[in-house]
C-alpha cells in the first residue's frame, strides 16, 4: 500500500498567533470605528445646532425689520413679551401680528404668528383660526427686548445656542 | 512547483492592511475633528453689525457690550455678561462713490469693511452709508 503524501497545513502553534492577532487588530478596528461613529454625532449635533442658530437669527431680523407700526414690549424680570406687525410671514399671512413670548414651562422661546393680536387665553375657536405657533429653542436663559430711536434691541441667551445681541433697524 | 506564500508573510500582509484600513479611518475622523474644531471656534457670541454702525467708535478699542446697547429693565446677570463682553470694531473707508451735487455740496456713498473682534473671532461685515463734503 502506497502511503499519501502529507499535505502542507498549518501548525496549532500558527493558528492561535492568527487568532490572536486578528482579535487585537478587530478590537482595535472597532475602537477606531466606535470613536468615528462618536465624532461623526457630535459634528451632525453640532451643525444642527448652528444651522438652528442661523435660522432663528434670520428670522429675527426679517421679523423686526419689518416691523409696521408700533411694538408692545411687555417687560417682566427675565424674559419679555413682543407684540407687533410685521410685513414678514412664514404662514402667508398678510402683514401678521407676530408675538414672541417664553413658556414657563419649559422655557421655550414661542413665536405666535397670527392674523389678529394674540391672546394668552384662547377661548373662542375663532381665535385659533390662521395662528401658527413655533417653538425656536427650549431652554431660553433670558429674552430681553427694547424699542428706541428706530431701532429694536434683542438680548437672547439659551443654554444650547450662542447668545444672540442684535440691535436692528426697523423701517417705520 | 509554485512558491505560495508562506505563514509570516501572510501574517505581515494583513497586520499592514489592518494598519492602513485604521490610518483611513482616522484620517475621516482627523478631518471631522478640524471641522468640528473650526464649528467650536465660532462658539461665542452673534452679533449684529448695527450694534457699532451709527456709533463712534475708535477703531480698535475695547468696549463694553453694555455700551452699545440700550436696554432698559435689564435682570443683573444679563447686565453682568454684557458687560463682560469686550469687543473692538474696525472700520476700513474702501472707496467712495460719487453720487450728486446739489449746487454746493457733493453727496457720495462711502463703503468700506466693518471687523468686529470679540476674543479670537473676527465677523466681517460691509457697511456704507452716505456723506456730504464741500
Amino acid at each position: 500500500m502506497k502511503n499519501k503524501p502529507l499535505k502542507k497545513s498549518f501548525t496549532l502553534v500558527e493558528v492561535i498567533i492568527s487568532i490572536v492577532l486578528l482579535g487585537i487588530m478587530f478590537t482595535y478596528l472597532y475602537s477606531t470605528i466606535n470613536s468615528t461613529k462618536k465624532q461623526n454625532n457630535n459634528y451632525i449635533e453640532k451643525s444642527e445646532i448652528i444651522k438652528n442658530e442661523k435660522q432663528i437669527y434670520r428670522l429675527f431680523n426679517l421679523d423686526f425689520a419689518q416691523i409696521i407700526g408700533a411694538v408692545k414690549i411687555t417687560h417682566s424680570k427675565k424674559y419679555d413679551v413682543l407684540e407687533f406687525k410685521t410685513k414678514n410671514s412664514i404662514y402667508q399671512i398678510i402683514e401678521p401680528t407676530v408675538t414672541y413670548f417664553v413658556s414657563k414651562k419649559d422655557n421655550a422661546l414661542i413665536r405666535v404668528e397670527s392674523l389678529a393680536p394674540f391672546k394668552f387665553d384662547l377661548k373662542e375657536e375663532i381665535d385659533k383660526v390662521f395662528l401658527y405657533a413655533d417653538v425656536l429653542v427650549i431652554d431660553c436663559i433670558s429674552f430681553k427686548a427694547s424699542h428706541k430711536d428706530g431701532f429694536i434691541s434683542i438680548l437672547f441667551r439659551s443654554n444650547s445656542l450662542r447668545p444672540m445681541v442684535l440691535k436692528i433697524p426697523t423701517i417705520s | 512547483m509554485i512558491r505560495a506564500f508562506s505563514f509570516i508573510e501572510v501574517l505581515i500582509s494583513i497586520v499592514i492592511l489592518a494598519f492602513l484600513g485604521t490610518a483611513m479611518i482616522k484620517f475621516n475622523s482627523f478631518n471631522k475633528r478640524a471641522m468640528e474644531k473650526n464649528i467650536l471656534k465660532q462658539d461665542n457670541i452673534l452679533l449684529s453689525s448695527s450694534l457699532v454702525y451709527n456709533k463712534d467708535i475708535d477703531n480698535n478699542k475695547k468696549i463694553n457690550l453694555l455700551e452699545l446697547t440700550t436696554f432698559t429693565n435689564l435682570h443683573d446677570d444679563d447686565r453682568k455678561f454684557l458687560k463682560s463682553i469686550e469687543l473692538s470694531a474696525n472700520r476700513d473707508i474702501t472707496d467712495k462713490l460719487f453720487l450728486y451735487n446739489d449746487g454746493k455740496k457733493d453727496s457720495y456713498m462711502e463703503y468700506g469693511e466693518l471687523k468686529i473682534t470679540y476674543k479670537e473671532q473676527t465677523l466681517n461685515y460691509l457697511w456704507m452709508q452716505e456723506s456730504n463734503e464741500k
